[in-house]
């Protein structure tokens, strides 16, 4: 285990002061007021640059500026195709080609992005990959500055260069960079705690893969380790414990699932020797950040134009939602963080405020294990309703991803009743193409028949017209229905809610077959007892 | 390779923690940063190619302080602008009554109306391309200066100004860079 020491913190500290200050630069970039860069391309980009993983995509980024160079019909530069295309959004750029058509031979933009032609090679830039690039170039832009980088690429711009030249650049690029992330991105471990957590549950040895961490464990470890604060790290609060121990669970899924982590396969070019693929951490960090993606979706832009869930139905799933398989798992940690955690947030709080007494330690908790889970299942019927409230509205709009939805409500529903029975079953894929698009509008034509309640689709739609009526939430009147950006909105909702829905679910199946309340009476003594070692009180 | 109890090896622990580290270091570079951002280059650009773009005195600041930002928005403007007006001659002296380059001449003249004034006349050679909206003097102390400009009549822009004015100054002085874009 490295220790860290306090000195070499701060310097890391400083070092880091200035790419943290360009990230918030590349962050704070707006376009007409709104973020030119997406959350996820931020984080998409500050992935590749801590696992320094970013070489192919400086290939792909100088691939990207002989193309934008070649838009510029008169002065070949490759600045407007970036800074005056608006956005960073695919569709913008993919726009900005086409009105640069047509472009010179070798280079040509097509449905799935620009394709550059170097004798007898041709790569590709997908226009979905072109916001990261686009966020690339202004990070790249910023921290080493434009006046070095136009140097760097002058050699791809005013034509199609050799693929030599393209790579000699990509290559130069990312000396560049290299040397610049030597001074400013930490070396040191900065996830102290949960190294600590790892040794610990890899020496207690009871599980393998991502069973290492378990429910004993991570109390065990709190107990050990809470009424310490050394240089190894803070383990005082149990939520503290709780997240780290989420997230090495996290990390021990995917690797086991990607990479069968029983020394089976190798991970990297050379383990042995201690090199691991840096691409092989972004891959592994992106799963990560990628497993709690679906709530954060619903907190944020646009989605928050919609009220799916309230601020205290935010707050319970976030208990819940904590990447595939983690909190079934997990079940027993998850209900010891959401009841003990907080009351010992409370108590973190009082004490910060002057005002901790004995009640806080020992009293009550706001509520036993069996009225949490309730709290989860509630929520779980609030999210099958809004998913109903959601249909309703995709329906209204004949938006065709209702389907998706109805099956993923009712994956039992009989659809046959769609198909016209005087159609042949034609074999020829244009015409079943549109036979599909007669089936969708037949869907449709049924879901839309005044008064329908029959069959299986019109008593879904009779509930999830009762379930959009009741919702009076933002985002959820009859007004909303004629917008198309409530509707986008309830396509990608619809997403994040159902992948909630199926963790939650989960999460309530699982843990309702237990028994819970000897667990909560063992638990409060244990709980209590640890509070007033850490907290004093009467006993203490 | 040797394994650990739990049928780890030390070399599948260093994926994890290395992926910990990695996941951690993102988590900073992309959450709340406790720093003043650094300036853009997305706001300088808009700075050198947006007539009406208004700066914030945080970027107007750091091109007084910063050289290697200067540096780069002297080398944006090159790349960028489509009048370079470079230094005088080394035989000019003292003030410049008019400064010439390919496609574009800028003359001085004194307002009849008003002594503290002067016009500014910018005369472009092609009338058919799009007429300049900025024009950015670049003093040898590497200052920047930048004004809106009116729209062009007949390949004429007419400007009064302060005679005094850093701006007329700066116009006239043999050591500074004119861009119009």
């Amino acid at each position: 285990m490295d220790v860290v020491s306090a000195e070499e913190l701060l310097i890391e500290e400083g070092k880091s002061g200035e790419l943290i200050a360009v990230f918030q630069a590349v962050q704070e970039t707006t376009i007409n007021d709104l973020p030119k860069f997406s959350r996820k391309t931020c984080h998409e980009l500050a992935r590749s640059i801590a696992c320094r993983s970013y070489g192919t995509a400086l290939v792909e980024l100088c691939y990207m500026l002989v193309a934008a160079s070649a838009c510029d019909r008169i002065g070949g530069r490759f600045e407007s195709f970036f800074w005056d295309s608006g956005a960073a959004r695919a569709s913008a750029f993919r726009a900005y080609l086409q009105a640069a058509e047509p472009l010179p031979d070798g280079i040509a933009a097509d449905g799935a992005g620009v394709t550059v032609v170097t004798g007898d090679d041709t790569f590709t830039v997908t226009y979905g990959r072109m916001p990261f690039l686009s966020a690339m170039v202004e990070f790249l832009m910023t921290a080493l500055g434009y006046e070095v980088l136009d140097e760097q690429v002058r050699p791809l711009l005013g034509g199609v260069p050799s693929r030599a030249s393209i790579t000699e650049t990509a290559n130069a690029i990312s000396r560049q960079l290299y040397d610049y992330l030597k001074d400013h991105l930490p070396t040191a471990h900065t996830q102290r705690k949960t190294h600590e957590l790892l040794d610990f549950l890899g020496a207690r040895g009871t599980g393998s893969g991502p069973d290492l961490v378990d429910d004993p464990g991570i109390l065990e470890f709190w107990l050990g380790y809470s009424a310490e604060a050394d240089e190894r790290g803070d383990f005082k609060t149990y939520q503290g414990v709780f997240e780290a121990a989420v997230q090495l669970r996290r990390v021990l899924q995917y690797a086991f699932e990607r990479y069968q982590m029983t020394g089976a396969r190798s991970i990297g070019a050379d383990r042995e020797a201690g090199e691991i693929d840096p691409a092989a951490i972004e891959e592994a960090v992106a799963a990560m950040e990628e497993a709690v993606e679906p709530l954060q979706r619903l907190a944020e832009s646009p989605l928050d134009e919609i009220k799916f869930l309230n601020g205290r139905e935010a707050g319970l799933a976030g208990d819940v939602a904590l990447g595939p398989g983690v909190a079934p798992a997990l079940a027993h940690s998850v209900l010891r963080n959401a009841v003990f955690g907080k009351a010992q947030n409370r108590i973190t709080n009082a004490l910060r405020h002057g005002g901790l007494d004995d009640g806080l330690i020992d009293g009550a908790p706001e509520a036993d294990y069996n009225r949490q889970l309730k709290s989860y299942g509630d929520l779980l019927g609030r999210v099958e309703t809004t998913l109903l409230a959601v249909f309703y509205g995709l329906a209204h709009g004949r938006r065709a991803e209702t389907i998706d939805l109805v099956l993923a409500l009712r994956p039992d529903i009989d659809l046959a009743g769609l198909k016209d029975s005087d159609e042949p079953e034609w074999e020829d894929d244009n015409v079943v193409l549109l036979h599909a698009t007669s089936a969708v509008d037949r869907f449709f034509d049924g879901l839309a028949e005044t008064g329908r309640k029959t069959g299986p689709l019109g008593k879904l739609m009779g509930e999830a017209r009762k379930a959009f009526r009741g919702n009076a939430r933002q985002g959820f009147s009859e007004d909303d229905l004629g917008d198309d950006d409530i509707l986008d909105g309830y396509v990608d909702g619809a997403s994040a809610l159902l992948a909630l829905h199926k963790e939650l679910s989960d999460f309530v199946d699982g843990a309702g077959r237990i028994d819970w309340p000897d667990h909560f009476d063992r638990d409060t003594s244990i709980f209590h007892q640890h509070f007033r070692i850490l907290y004093g009180g009467a006993d203490g | 390779m040797a394994k650990g109890q739990s049928g780890q090896g030390p070399g599948e622990f260093d994926f994890v923690r290395q992926t910990l580290d990695a996941a951690a270091l993102a988590g900073r570079l992309t959450g709340p940063a406790g720093c003043r951002a650094a300036i853009g280059f997305a706001e300088l650009y808009a700075y050198a190619t947006e007539p009406a773009h208004a700066p914030r005195a945080e970027l107007l600041l750091a091109l007084d302080e910063d050289e290697r930002l200067r540096g780069d928005f002297a080398a944006l403007l090159r790349t960028t602008a489509s009048i370079h007006l470079p230094q005088a001659a080394a035989a000019s002296s003292g003030a410049l009554s008019a400064r010439e380059a390919e496609g574009c001449r800028i003359t001085f003249r004194d307002s009849k109306a008003d002594a503290a004034q002067i016009y500014v006349i910018i005369e472009l050679a092609d009338t058919s391309a799009p007429a300049p909206g900025s024009l950015f003097v670049c003093g040898a102390d590497q200052t920047v200066r930048k004004i809106a400009l009116p729209e062009a009549q007949d390949g004429r822009i007419q400007l009064l100004l302060e005679a005094d004015s850093d701006l007329v100054q700066g116009l006239r002085d043999i050591d500074t860079e004119v861009f119009l874009r």
